[in-house]
Formats: C-alpha cells, structure tokens, sequence
C-alpha cells in the first residue's frame, strides 16, 4: 500500500510540468560538465521519488537553492537543493581525470573536486532557468564523506533521484524544489 | 604581444581543484612560473608585492565568484591603479549571464571564460588576448 502510494505521488510529481522544466536544466548542465572536464558522456536512467535522506553514495556534494520564479503574471518563492553522489572509488578516479593527475585514494587535493562540479552545473543549470522566470540565489556548495551518510533536504520539498551512468561507473543526481507563495 | 609560456602567471580560485585544474592546462602548455592565490584579497596584496620585488605577474586568471574580495573587485583594483592598468586579465565564471559579461568587459577585463571549459577554449581566450 505505501509503495502504491509513494509510486502515485510520484507520477504526480514526474507529470509536474514545472518540475521537468527545472530539472531539464541541471541534467544538461550537469552533462556538458561531464564531457568538458572529465570527458566522458553520462546517461540518465528513469527518475525516482526519494522517500529517505541516505545518500547513495559514499561522497556527496550538494548545493542549496532559493529565489523567486515568475509564471503566468504571478510571482513566488521556492526552495531547493541540487545532491550529486558517487561511490568512493568512481569519485577518486573521476577527480583525477579533472585534475589530469592519477590519484588512488581519496585525499585533501581532492576534497572538494565534488563541490567545484556542484558549483559549475548550478552556475549554468542558473542560467537555463533563467529564461524561464527564475531568479536563484546559489549557496555555497559543501561535501559530505561516509558511508550511508545522510542528506539535510530542505523542509516540505519532495526529492527525485536520477541515476546516471558514464564509463568511470553509476552516482546519482538528487533534486529537491518547492514553490510556495511569497512571505508563506 | 604573443603568449610566453614563461610568462609569470597567477591563478586565483576559492576551490583548490579549480586552481589545480588551471594550473594543469597551463602546464600542458608549458608554462611553469605559475602562482595560486585563493582570494582576490591576497592575490592583490601578492601583485602588489610582486610588482614592488621587480617580478611582477605577467598575467592573471581568476575566478570571479570568491568569498572574500571577488575577482570582479580584484580587476576594478587593478584598473584603478596605473601599474595595473594593462595587467592582462582572464575571468573564469560558472554564471555566463549576459549583465554579468557587460559588467566584466566595463570593468577592464580582457577576456571571460564560462566553465565548464576544456583545455582547447583555454588556450582559444589566452590567443584571443596575446595575439601573435
């Protein structure tokens, strides 16, 4: 009965028009961020509704959001926040391919290869939702390390996981957004 | 005045890996007098010095988005000051909105990358502005 539940909100929410238009932004983003530093296509596999807060993966960089988006002659705020994951051995040889240097564990020279990547795909993910009625504050991106650790997702904000796969393996892109009315 | 490999260059970032980075393509093309500031606070304080030590940079690149003094602020220092006026100067931004490259170019900056960015667009904005 709950995964019924969980699967019909889901649908609700992967047929939110809205929530594909402000996803769309960050997959490109994030994909174009891909081929261009670590030189390897990604593929996006089907998206999920998230209903826990541990991360797939053992490393995680995440990236929180705000501002106020303008539809239909009406003006609102959201909230949201952009989770990239990888299992620790993929993000060792991602960061190195970045680097142009080979590293076989994780190390301070690459502490925050995850959160430079955060911050390239929310700096151009920001600039496709610009045109369509977004203003974003970006935060500060900020990583975090272990196994099965958890994620602090804002309140009230629905989380879809896309897992994507390149050749250097399988992590996952989380994204949470919630539009609520001014000053609410 | 073509690019000199040899030139004495400061790459200035918040995040280590993006200075890392940089500093790696520029490597490739066979520079080696490269210097890393993660700040445009001590990368002033560092031209500054440099300059007064009689070696000064011969070419900057910066992020534009740091917590301290940004890069946009750090090019408005150095056009403001006649030592500087001509210092080339290479913005790096995650953010390519338009007002964001007016204000650059209004600033005095040479030229403006958007990461992501490969070692080919690099090496595209630095010939853009050492023309040989």
């Amino acid at each position: 009965m709950i995964l019924l539940l969980i699967s019909i909100k889901g649908l609700i929410i992967m047929s939110d028009n809205y929530f594909v238009k402000f996803s769309k932004p960050f997959l490109d983003a994030l994909s174009e961020t891909f081929e261009m530093m670590v030189q390897t296509k990604i593929s996006a596999h089907s998206p999920k509704i998230k209903t826990n807060n541990v991360a797939h993966g053992d490393i995680t960089a995440l990236i929180g959001m705000n501002g106020k988006v303008e539809r239909d002659g009406q003006e609102k705020d959201f909230k949201g926040l952009m989770a990239i994951s990888w299992p620790e051995d993929m993000y060792v040889k991602l960061a190195g391919r970045m680097l142009f240097e080979e590293y076989t564990e994780y190390c301070e020279d690459i502490a925050d290869s995850g959160a430079e990547i955060c911050n390239i795909v929310m700096g151009n993910a920001k600039n496709g939702l610009t045109p369509l009625g977004y203003k974003i504050d970006m935060a500060t991106p900020s990583t975090v390390r272990g196994k099965n650790h958890e994620i602090k997702y804002p309140a009230k904000t629905t989380v879809v996981e896309i897992t994507l796969s390149c050749d250097l393996g399988d992590f996952s892109l989380e994204l949470c957004y919630q539009e609520h009315a001014i000053n609410s | 005045m073509a690019f000199n490999p040899k030139q004495k260059i400061l790459i200035i970032d918040d995040m280590s890996t993006m200075r890392k980075i940089i500093k790696n393509m520029l490597g490739k093309m066979g520079c080696n007098d490269l210097h890393e500031a993660d700040d445009g606070a001590p990368a002033w304080e560092m031209i500054q010095q440099a300059h007064e030590a009689g070696k000064p940079f011969e070419f900057i690149v910066s992020d534009w988005n740091m917590p301290g003094l940004t890069g946009l602020d750090l090019l408005k220092n150095l056009r403001a000051d006649e030592r500087f006026k001509k210092l080339p100067f290479l913005m790096i931004t995650a953010e390519a909105e338009q007002a964001n490259v007016i204000i650059a170019v209004k600033a005095g900056v040479s030229n403006f990358i958007v990461k992501p960015f490969s070692i080919v667009t690099l090496k595209e904005k630095i010939d853009k502005i050492f023309p040989g």
